[in-house]
């Protein structure tokens, strides 16, 4: 199976929510647009500056290493990183160690969730107008393809 | 603490020990004292003991309060940009040393700086080159 991963442009991203709006319809049990997985992030410098974050997938990820009911896995076909539900105990350890503030703590249910990327289908990327949201094989998305955007973005900022 | 509590008119006559159905109060005899022992585990919280008691020395409305015992305090870590409470130092410890590295005490909602600063480095790396 094709590992396949979220791509964020962020120097297309307009501001819309419509990504977060869509994330939050994919689970009944949220229903405040602050809780979705996916979230437009500011900067506080650059106004015009916007980021979508959410979950990168890390190599490492802080999240599985400290859980300490061993309930976050890395799904051997997919190497999407995963929680599993039922072992679960809501401690908020992983919210406390994801660095991008992707995991998110169901303070009613005590689970964590995160971006599971829609089982495969992935609903903010279907939304996203600009196009700042793209669902990639994972060959694509390699370290110089993201230096390469982040390189037009600044010649495009600076005078 | 919302535990068992008798009073100063207890005089010791027993009449609660025998009577209570759950078997959670003992009492033993040692040399010139006598002990009355209350068991909170066994506690079925009937309030038998206190209906009976003939001198009213059971003090058995704390029981019923259904007030909360406070059994720790901790010290709390607060984000460093809005300053809402995050987590407690102690589970920040804990975590940092799981995960080998340090945590910014920064709340899910400001933690976004840290993908911006990373983007932010890339474009300026790129730029330079």
């Amino acid at each position: 199976m094709d590992v396949k991963m979220l791509m964020i442009h962020p120097e297309k991203c307009n501001n819309c929510g419509d990504c977060e709006t869509a994330c939050i319809k994919t689970r009944a049990s949220l229903t405040s647009l602050g809780l979705s997985c996916i979230r437009i992030m500011k900067d506080i410098e650059d106004e015009e500056f916007f980021f979508p974050i959410a979950c990168k997938q890390c190599e490492n990820p802080p999240c599985l290493a400290s859980c300490p009911k061993e309930a976050i896995y890395r799904d051997a076909d997919l190497s999407w990183v995963l929680i599993d539900r039922q072992k679960c105990v809501g401690c908020g350890c992983c919210v406390t160690a994801c660095p991008f503030g992707a995991m998110k703590l169901d303070k009613q249910k005590a689970k964590s969730y995160k971006c599971d990327l829609c089982e495969g289908d992935p609903e903010c990327v279907k939304v996203c107008e600009p196009l700042a949201l793209e669902y990639l094989d994972v060959e694509m998305l390699k370290y110089p393809n993201m230096a390469h955007v982040a390189g037009k973005l600044a010649r495009l900022t600076k005078p | 603490m919302s535990f068992f509590k008798v009073n100063e008119n207890c005089n010791g006559c027993l009449a609660c020990v025998k009577n209570c159905p759950a078997s959670a109060l003992n009492y033993f005899d040692q040399k010139d004292s006598r002990k009355i022992m209350h068991n909170m585990s066994l506690c079925a919280r009937c309030g038998h003991c206190w209906r009976i008691c003939p001198q009213d020395a059971i003090e058995f409305k704390v029981l019923l309060a259904g007030k909360f015992d406070l059994v720790k305090t901790l010290d709390l870590v607060h984000c460093r940009v809005c300053g809402e409470p995050i987590y407690t130092a102690s589970l920040g410890e804990t975590v940092s040393n799981d995960i080998q590295n340090s945590i910014e005490p920064l709340c899910p909602d400001h933690k976004g700086s840290e993908p911006i600063n990373v983007w932010k480095k890339l474009a300026s790396k790129r730029t330079s080159q």
